[in-house]
């Protein structure tokens, strides 16, 4: 080898030491972001981690503010074997949490769950210095995060079994939790729903109102209710007070021994004089509805748990239960959302309270684009949380309707009403 | 020398024909194999669901999940079948875990009295 060529070589072999390692790298760092970036993938999915809809990321367009926001995660967690386990099952830790439980449930698979740990775990803090308008989303932030400590505080995270507390007392308790979650809110503004908080939605509402989508379900309800059946009888016969018989219902009738809702008192009537009944969830008895809920308008809400038959205390007990069950893959209760986390957000939209969720039904809702039932509500609920729902007019959702319209008493009816 | 090579050939003829016997005779012993181990998986899905029903704890897609199997097994995908039954089976033993760890009302914490 001549001289030139040893120096050429030297020069080759260095060049190979100290570009190889350099050569490596950038492929290393790329897998490596390309695994976070799966790991992001997956997090914002909505069918997959969904992890916006509770928490706020950087970089992430309409969280929600359930959940802390999801910033110096390593200081938060320092062993990412911590963060893991309470993505897993966050229940480990707090037991009255209202994390999906992603692990546990199989709600994402272990490969896509390592991706979304090691994807949060490298989520950092906030630099105001760097993005002076972060400045202004850093003081969001804490305050996000103060009251989340706050509920927490509230919460106290422990379960106590049920007292023997009667139906005035669970009442009084409902009313005292949203008195002192919402201070500002006088009670019978609830009767509007999800607008006595949601003061954006609120203004949408009110301007909807001006030109209600639910007008001609009352018309045609209104034919309904004076066209006679086929045996020439009319829903007067069966209903001698009405049209105006909203705040008759639900109530327990002892005879048939269950909870007896007035879709299904309408049905009963129907068959009694030889018409076919209508379905619970959409169609026609929306229109009879909307207009018997018009006529009532003004009318206070006013259950009774009969005290002469127990079997009516056992129904509104059926109801109470299953309000607060966890159910479906999501692990969610009516109570999780309702009364737990009333106020906060899922992506953009605020959880309502539970008092009011029954004054205003039928409903037209924007996403049906139709008038729709209580029960059909009842039946989406449960989807979104992933259970199987129940039948409309069955006897769990019945029992249901009984405990939420008690929790309800005293709030003036104002159906049909118009939601998102 | 020619009668030899015709004995070679039949000899190997028959060889490979077995061969081709046994190995379509093992392939067919697999397919039933998996064939019923997709029933199998499918029917304790399917038991597994309507136990969690019992207790008012099915999840919304268990049953999907449970016919797209059946539907699966159907065309012969025995592996597909298999996996999405066991995917239905964990759901259904999680929705009956799930309800029968609330059969007493327990009051929230949140919630005070």
């Amino acid at each position: 080898m001549t001289r030139c060529n040893k120096k050429l070589a030297l020069a080759a072999g260095i060049l190979a030491i100290v570009a190889g390692p350099l050569s490596v790298a950038p492929v290393a760092a790329a897998e490596g972001n390309s695994a976070l970036e799966e790991g992001k993938k997956i997090a914002f999915s909505r069918s997959k981690g969904n992890c916006l809809a509770c928490h706020m990321i950087v970089g992430g367009e309409f969280p929600g503010n359930l959940g802390p926001p999801l910033i110096a995660m390593k200081a938060r967690y320092p062993d990412r074997a911590k963060l893991r386990a309470q993505i897993w099952d966050a229940s480990k830790v707090n037991p009255e949490t209202a994390m999906v439980l992603f692990g546990k449930h199989g709600v994402l698979s272990e490969a896509e769950l390592e991706k979304v740990v090691d994807y949060i775990w490298s989520l950092r803090p906030i630099s105001h210095r760097s993005n002076p308008i972060n400045c202004l989303e850093n003081i969001q932030i804490m305050n996000n995060i103060l009251k989340n400590l706050a509920m927490l505080a509230i919460a106290g995270g422990v379960v106590i079994t049920a007292q023997a507390s009667t139906p005035e007392e669970d009442r009084a308790a409902f009313v005292k939790h949203y008195k002192f979650r919402f201070p500002e809110v006088p009670m019978e503004e609830y009767a509007n729903g999800a607008y006595a908080i949601d003061k954006v939605g609120r203004e949408n509402w009110e301007a909807i109102e001006e030109f209600p989508p639910y007008e001609p379900f009352i018309d045609s309800g209104n034919e309904m209710w004076d066209t006679p059946f086929a045996n020439g009888k009319t829903y007067k016969d069966c209903f001698p007070k009405g049209p105006a018989i909203v705040a008759d219902y639900p109530r327990w009738d002892k005879k048939q021994g269950m909870v007896i809702t007035l879709p299904l008192a309408i049905n009963q009537c129907r068959k009694a004089n030889g018409e076919k009944p209508l379905k619970y969830k959409k169609g026609s008895i929306n229109d009879i509805l909307a207009y018997i809920a018009w006529e009532s308008r003004g009318q206070k809400i006013n259950v009774v748990v009969p005290k002469d038959d127990p079997k009516a205390l056992e129904a509104y007990e059926k109801g109470k239960k299953f309000y607060f069950t966890r159910r479906g893959q999501l692990n969610f209760s009516c109570a999780s959302c309702h009364v737990q986390n009333t106020g906060l957000k899922v992506r953009t939209e605020i959880l309502s309270p539970s008092l009011g969720h029954v004054t205003h039904w039928p409903t037209y809702r924007s996403k049906w684009g139709t008038v729709g039932t209580l029960h059909r509500r009842f039946t989406g609920c449960n989807k979104n949380i992933r259970a199987k729902p129940f039948k409309a007019q069955g006897e769990q959702y019945r029992n249901l309707e009984y405990f939420l319209t008690f929790m309800s008493n005293g709030l003036e009816l104002n159906g049909p009403g118009a939601r998102k | 020398m020619q009668m030899n090579k015709i004995i070679s050939g039949l000899a190997l003829a028959l060889l490979l024909g077995a061969g081709t016997c046994a190995s379509v005779a093992a392939e067919a012993k697999a397919t039933d194999s998996k064939a019923a181990e997709a029933a199998k998986v499918i029917d304790h899905a399917e038991k597994a669901r309507k136990r969690a029903a019992s207790v008012d704890g099915e999840w919304r897609d268990t049953g999907k999940f449970i016919k797209k199997a059946k539907a699966l097994a159907k065309e012969g995908k025995y592996d597909a079948a298999i996996k999405l039954a066991s995917k239905a089976k964990r759901q259904g033993e999680l929705g009956y875990e799930q309800a029968v760890s609330q059969n007493e009302l327990r009051m929230p914490s949140y919630l005070k009295y």
